[in-house]
């Protein structure tokens, strides 16, 4: 297993230092939204990939702020590898929570994407 | 294709590259079931659409241009040709759409485009007649008669105590009389009044009995208004009638009825006293006016002592019997006397009331009489000789008077007494012809009257002349002596307004009927099978003693001959071919006296205990039923009993019937004949029972005590016998319903539970505390199906099923519920009590109740779960009368399981709770803090309870695991903790360490992920509130952050807060903070000025306003965080703050935020922004790694404890110290908090700020985040609260 490198490592460090700190505080898991406007203002759609493939890959087993902040995120991007890991992701989640937040933001990126003409 | 050259408007399209139409039709299409294919309906054709494109160029293409232009901005139609549109004969056009496009390099030459659609002309518009002109109205027969009633200087005055009468006459001169009912405030209207000249009369009830009258001449069609002035009234005299047969004094049998109504009343209205007053018409000695003065004072006295014998035969027979033994002899000479002269009329009366004469009351003493004379003889052991000997007569009057006789006592009497003479009671007076009811010289029967006057007066308001026949039959026979004169013999009627006059104030009392009220009287004679008995001679006698007759067009009509030999005799009506007899006008409520001039023998129809007794019938008239008469066909020879009021049990011809107390009315038991038969007086004989008044056919069993009684009827002429069985069962399930702590004896209003004070319904605890902890059971205790132990006991509501009494066999008490899951119904209030009824699956939701026939069985029950978005916390508990399956009666009573309720900060605080940190990544040990924490806890006099050791020591966060609420019901409350529904390691603090004896647990289903928004200090409540609207918090309202995208605030917990209905949950926004906390920004504190709290609030502004007025001081160079050094926590200046934009731009977000959740606040707990809202200085900070969510980046002062005492002075508030900028070795921003505090009561040593800096803090809590307390209930119990 290679060491990722790059703005991966980067990322992956942030959501480990974010997560350490939020663990002594009453929020206990960071927030969710905050971690996706965090990835969103400095790393843009670069690391959408790996969000999309670690909700893929972790469904229902990651850590639940990890995971609705990959889901705010990736409806945020645009990016192709983004809608086919939150369709994945919907269909396979058994949790109601889950599956409505990427339901919610597969609509929304189907509606930026087909975006209706200016009259 | 050559171009076409279409013109529209006259402007020439020369260059028209394309012109197409499209036309369509309308089609409709239908559903038919079954139908293969569409079934479609032409509705015509579409307007047709043309699209032209071409090229306008030349010279004139701009003019040409511009001009269609207008045209299509005037939406205008235009004419428009081509050949093309001829084609389809369109005239004129819309132009639809217009585009233009100008040719690059290609000048004056333009592309156009349009879009025509045929202009179809709108249809004309079709007009509709008017319609019709509406009929004339009527020619008003009758007026309507509105009294506007006031009380000067009494605005407020409750007219629903006053009663408007009207007496007069109408246009035809007969007499009227009405009780006004529709009233609107201080207004009545009755419509259909009768025109005619009319007194009207309002009174207003004791106390403070007030009265006033007015003329009214109400005219044709008209509208006449009145107005009454009500002034402080005379004694008001409620008056009952008794009339009577020309010159006699004579108490018919049918008046009977009414005297024991006077009884009833008298029993009833033990303060008022009864006088009782004789009156004769204008009739004199022969039939001269105004020559039988003293015949008629004589007479008057006469029909007074009658009725005063009638009235006391029960308690003093000698005296009463002497008087009517002397009323009924002969007169000799003149008067005065008390011989009344009765005859073959009264001894017929008699002798039929008795039932031994069926024959007719027509004072004719033939064979019938004689033989009826000898039965009656016969039955008293008398000489049988068939004559009205003295003997007889003393021995029929006795049997007369002795039927129901009434008793009233002396002490319901005025006196007969002044000062130094005591003539014992006032019995009777005669007011001889001084107050007529009508002034008519005519022998007129209404007034031929006695009037029994109750009064609240203990005297005469006038002196009386010694009655003329007071020393009858022999001095002293009445009374030792008259103390009430000399009075004035023409002034005999001074103590009330004349009869013919309206009170008007003053000593004299003012009458009034004591039965308002009046009918419409029409009936039916007719026998058995509906065969009417066509054209029979009747009279008719109202309860106001007017004959009612009518002519031959069936108006009313003067029903007594006026003079002559047959002077005040009635004149006979006849009924019609269907045997209906009726009257116009309305009369007065009462007893009527129908007598039929037929030789029958008639009882009512409609009421099978009276037995026939002639041709005499009696009823009471009150607008529930017409003066139906059965006539009969053959004396009955047999009979069965009927019961009402009762349930027959054993199956089809058991004699075995059962009610219960709680039903209304006696069981009755009437022996019913046969159809068309009938049944003599004194033919039936009972054993068992209670005679029923004036039924000889019936028999009662009341319902006051429970138990057997069996009733026996034997008809004596054929010896036949019918008995039953009543069994009275008390059905009585017995509850805590007016909640008081103690449960009533036959309870009332338990079946239908209110929220209110004073209402009604019985309280539930959930039983979720742990009473036998120490035993080892670690089970809440309506988690299992046994009592806990005594100390469970108190727990259990108590259920009382009363003694029932015997049962028949075969029945049986049951008790059930209505959903057995949430509750438990135990055998008895003890700690070996068995569970009769639960959610087990083993326990039923019904259950037999054995023992309650013998005596009380008290049961206890307990709720097994709160109420929920499920339960709504009501259940229905019912006690059944059974037999086999069948339900015969039921006891119902509804409960409600109590509610779980969050105290406020305002409550009482009991215990404190702090988590003891040793120390953890980026938390270093709070010793410091909670000594601190302690020292406030110590001056309060509340117990600090460390909560220590592993797990629990691993999350410092002690606000946010869990919620002490409280339970209660009446006289006991119960602390309940409400764990959060995350999961945490102070997960198993409550369930492990505060679940036991009274102290409950309500679980929460843990949530799969944590989510901060779920933290109990995310759920706040605030002191109890008014709204604006008058909606009343008794006990506050619920408010937390409403959660965030795909962190909703928790589903279960929310709806749990909601099924409560107490505390009316509001959502406010918290998304804008990091931790998301209601408690980071909104606290409340009591205070001793003015409200009772004041709602502590974040304010950026005011941290900033110091800030600057420091920076403005030259005082910018001082320290924030002195000493601090933790990024963003960092020692820095004012002067840095205030320069640094983007934490500015930061706390304006903030701000408006603040402003967002203060406007919610106010609005939903109705706070005065102003005055109810004080505003702490607070600074906030984006988090670096959390962006667009912010922390407290000053300690955030209005996160703290209230430890609220009932003892103000010994109430404590921490706050966390702020580390604000010092100057003279003050902390500003404490001090800003310290003022605003000191102005709410609080003095400074109430005022604790500790230091949570470096342990909550800089972890983005402070203390009240770190804290939790248990509070006492609110003084206001939660079944009080009556706005939701």
């Amino acid at each position: 297993m290679t060491e990722p490198s790059g703005i991966v490592a980067e990322c992956l460090a942030y959501l480990e230092q974010v997560e350490r700190k939020m663990a002594s505080t009453p929020i206990k898991v960071p927030p969710p939204e905050g971690v996706a406007n965090y990835l969103e203002q400095h790393f843009g759609a670069a690391v959408a990939g790996l969000l999309a493939e670690y909700l893929v890959e972790q469904g229902d087993g990651g850590p639940g702020w990890k995971t609705l902040a990959a889901i705010l995120y990736l409806g945020r991007v645009d990016d192709p590898v983004a809608e086919e890991a939150l369709q994945r992701f919907a269909a396979a989640t058994h949790i109601e929570d889950y599956r409505e937040l990427a339901g919610d933001t597969l609509v929304a990126l189907a509606d930026r994407r087909g975006g209706r003409p200016q009259v | 294709m050559a171009p076409a050259r279409p013109m529209l408007d006259g402007v020439e399209l020369p260059l028209a590259q394309r012109i197409a139409s499209e036309d369509g039709a309308v089609l409709a299409q239908h559903d038919v079931p079954a139908l293969e294919g569409d079934f479609l309906q032409d509705l015509g054709r579409r307007a047709t659409r043309f699209t032209l494109t071409g090229v306008l160029a030349g010279a004139g293409a701009e003019e040409g241009l511009a001009k269609l232009r207008d045209r299509f901005h005037a939406a205008e139609p235009v004419p428009f040709v081509s050949d093309i549109g001829t084609a389809t004969k369109v005239d004129k056009v819309l132009i639809e759409e217009m585009g233009v496009r100008e040719l690059a390099g290609r000048p004056a030459r333009f592309e156009y485009s349009l879009t025509l659609r045929e202009y179809a002309p709108p249809p004309a518009v079709e007009e509709e007649a008017p319609p019709a002109l509406p009929p004339p109205p009527p020619v008003p027969t009758t007026a309507t008669l509105v009294v506007e009633v006031i009380v000067e200087g009494e605005p407020a005055f409750d007219f629903s105590r006053v009663t408007v009468t009207t007496s007069g006459t109408g246009a035809d001169g007969a007499p009227v009389t009405r009780t006004l009912t529709n009233r609107n405030g201080n207004v009545w209207t009755e419509a259909g009044f009768p025109p005619g000249q009319h007194t009207v009369q309002a009174m207003a009830e004791a106390p403070d009995s007030r009265t006033g009258s007015a003329p009214a001449q109400v005219r044709e069609g008209e509208t006449t208004q009145v107005t009454v002035t009500l002034q402080a009234a005379t004694v008001v005299a409620r008056r009952f009638l008794i009339h009577f047969w020309f010159d006699k004094g004579f108490v018919e049998p049918c008046m009977r009825e009414a005297l024991q109504r006077v009884g009833d009343y008298s029993n009833a209205h033990p303060d008022e006293k009864l006088l009782i007053v004789g009156h004769t018409d204008l009739v004199g000695d022969a039939g001269v006016p105004s020559s039988g003065i003293r015949y008629n004072q004589s007479l008057s006295e006469r029909r007074a002592r009658a009725v005063f014998g009638f009235m006391t035969f029960g308690r003093d027979r000698a005296a009463a019997l002497a008087d009517w033994n002397e009323l009924r002899r002969t007169q000799t000479g003149g008067p005065p006397t008390l011989k009344d002269s009765w005859g073959t009329r009264q001894y017929q009366y008699m002798l039929q009331d008795l039932g031994f004469y069926a024959g007719q009351v027509d004072e004719v003493h033939g064979d019938a009489t004689t033989a009826s004379i000898r039965d009656f003889q016969r039955d008293k052991g008398l000489t049988v000789n068939g004559t009205m000997d003295g003997p007889t007569w003393s021995a029929l009057i006795e049997a007369y008077l002795d039927r129901d006789a009434p008793a009233i006592p002396e002490s319901r009497f005025l006196p007969n007494s002044s000062a130094g003479c005591d003539g014992g009671i006032l019995k009777w007076l005669g007011c001889e012809e001084q107050d007529p009811v009508r002034n008519t010289e005519d022998a007129w029967r209404p007034n031929r009257r006695v009037e029994l006057l109750f009064v609240r007066a203990e005297r005469l308001p006038c002196q009386q002349p010694q009655p003329d026949t007071f020393n009858l039959p022999t001095p002293g026979a009445v009374s030792p002596s008259w103390c009430l004169g000399p009075g004035n013999r023409s002034q005999r009627i001074c103590f009330v307004t004349p009869s013919l006059q309206p009170c008007a104030g003053g000593p004299a009392w003012c009458r009034q009927p004591a039965e308002p009220g009046t009918v419409t009287v029409r009936g039916r004679i007719a026998r058995a099978d509906g065969t009417p008995l066509a054209n029979a001679r009747y009279f008719l006698i109202a309860p106001d003693g007017l004959y009612l007759h009518t002519d031959s067009s069936g108006a009313a009509d003067l029903g007594e001959v006026r003079s002559g030999p047959q002077r005040g005799r009635p004149i006979l009506g006849r009924t019609d071919a269907d045997g209906r007899f009726s009257h116009p006008d309305p009369t007065p409520v009462g007893t009527y006296i129908l007598e039929v001039q037929e030789p029958v023998v008639v009882r009512l129809a409609d009421d099978p205990g009276l037995e026939a007794k002639g041709n005499v019938v009696c009823k009471r008239m009150d607008g529930t039923s017409d003066f139906n008469v059965l006539v009969c066909g053959g004396v009955a020879t047999t009979f069965e009993l009927e019961v009402t009021n009762a349930t027959r049990v054993g199956g089809a011809g058991s004699n075995v019937f059962v009610a219960t107390r709680a039903d209304p009315g006696d069981v009755l038991i009437t022996a019913v004949t046969p159809a068309g038969t009938c049944a003599a007086p004194r033919s039936i004989t009972w054993t068992g029972g209670l005679p029923v008044r004036g039924h000889g056919l019936q028999r009662r069993v009341p319902r006051a005590t429970a138990g057997q009684t069996t009733v026996t009827a034997t008809m004596s002429s054929t010896s036949v016998t019918r008995s039953v069985d009543i069994f009275i069962v008390r059905l009585t399930l017995d509850v805590d319903a007016d909640r008081d702590g103690t449960v009533e004896v036959d309870g009332t209003g338990k079946d239908v539970w209110q929220f209110g004070a004073g209402r009604k319904g019985a309280v539930l605890l959930c039983n979720c505390d742990n009473d036998d902890k120490a035993a080892g059971n670690l089970e809440m205790d309506n988690e299992n199906v046994v009592v806990d132990g005594a100390a469970d006991v108190p727990d259990l509501a108590p259920l009382v099923v009363r003694q029932s009494g015997p049962l028949p066999a075969g029945l049986s008490l049951v008790l059930s519920v209505s959903d057995k899951d949430k509750i438990r119904v135990f055998a008895q209030r003890a700690s070996t009590a068995a569970a009769l009824i639960g959610p087990e699956a083993a326990l039923p939701a019904e259950v037999a109740v054995t023992g309650a026939a013998a005596a009380d069985v008290e049961l206890g029950m307990e709720g097994t779960r709160f109420p929920s978005v499920t339960f709504d916390g009501l259940v229905r508990l019912t006690l059944a009368l059974r037999e086999g399956s069948t339900e015969i009666a039921t006891d119902v009573a509804e409960v409600r399981v109590a509610p779980w309720v969050m105290p406020s900060h305002l409550q009482t605080t009991e215990e404190l709770f702090v988590v003891e940190i040793l120390g953890l990544p980026g938390f270093p040990a709070n010793a410091s803090f909670i000594a601190g924490l302690q020292s406030a806890a110590t001056a309060a006099g509340v117990t600090l309870r460390q909560i220590r050791g592993a797990p629990f020591n691993e999350d410092p966060w002690a606000q946010d695991f869990m919620e002490i609420g409280y339970t209660r019901v009446p006289g006991r409350q119960m602390p309940v903790v409400l764990n959060a529904p995350n999961p945490r390691e102070l997960d198993s603090f409550a369930p492990g360490e505060l679940l036991g004896p009274d102290f409950g647990l309500r679980r929460t289903l843990a949530n799969a992920a944590f989510n901060t928004l779920d933290s109990h200090g995310n759920l706040e409540v605030s002191p109890p509130v008014t709204l604006p609207t008058g909606a009343e918090f008794k006990l506050g309202r619920i408010y937390h952050g409403r959660g965030r995208s795909g962190n909703p605030f928790n589903a279960r917990v929310r709806e749990f807060l909601r099924a409560q209905l107490v505390q009316k949950p509001f959502v406010v926004d918290t998304d804008w903070l990091a931790v998301g906390h209601v408690d980071e920004i909104i606290s409340f504190v009591p205070s001793t000025a003015g409200k009772p709290f004041r709602m502590l609030f974040a304010s950026t502004t005011e941290a900033l306003r110091i800030l600057r007025a420091l920076r403005d001081a030259g005082r910018g160079g001082l320290k924030l965080f002195t000493g601090k050094s933790r990024t963003p926590f960092q020692e820095r200046t004012v002067t840095q703050i205030l320069g640094n934009a983007p934490l500015l731009a930061q706390n304006a977000t903030c701000q408006a935020r603040l402003d967002g959740v203060e406007s919610v606040m106010a609005a939903e707990l109705g706070l005065d922004p102003a005055a109810d809202i004080v505003r702490i200085p607070s600074l906030f900070i984006e988090e670096e790694l959390a962006p667009g969510f912010f922390s407290a980046l000053m300690p955030g002062m209005v996160n703290l404890l209230a430890i609220t005492r009932p003892d103000f002075a010994r109430t404590q508030l921490v706050l966390p110290r702020p580390f604000g900028p010092v100057l003279a070795g003050v902390d500003q921003m404490e001090q800003d908090v310290r003022t605003k505090l000191a102005a709410l009561g609080f003095a400074a040593s109430q005022v604790r700020f500790v230091d949570d800096f470096d342990t909550y803090h800089v972890n983005l809590g402070e203390v009240h985040c770190g804290t939790n307390s248990r509070r006492l209930a609110h003084a206001t119990p939660w079944w009080e609260q009556t706005d939701f």
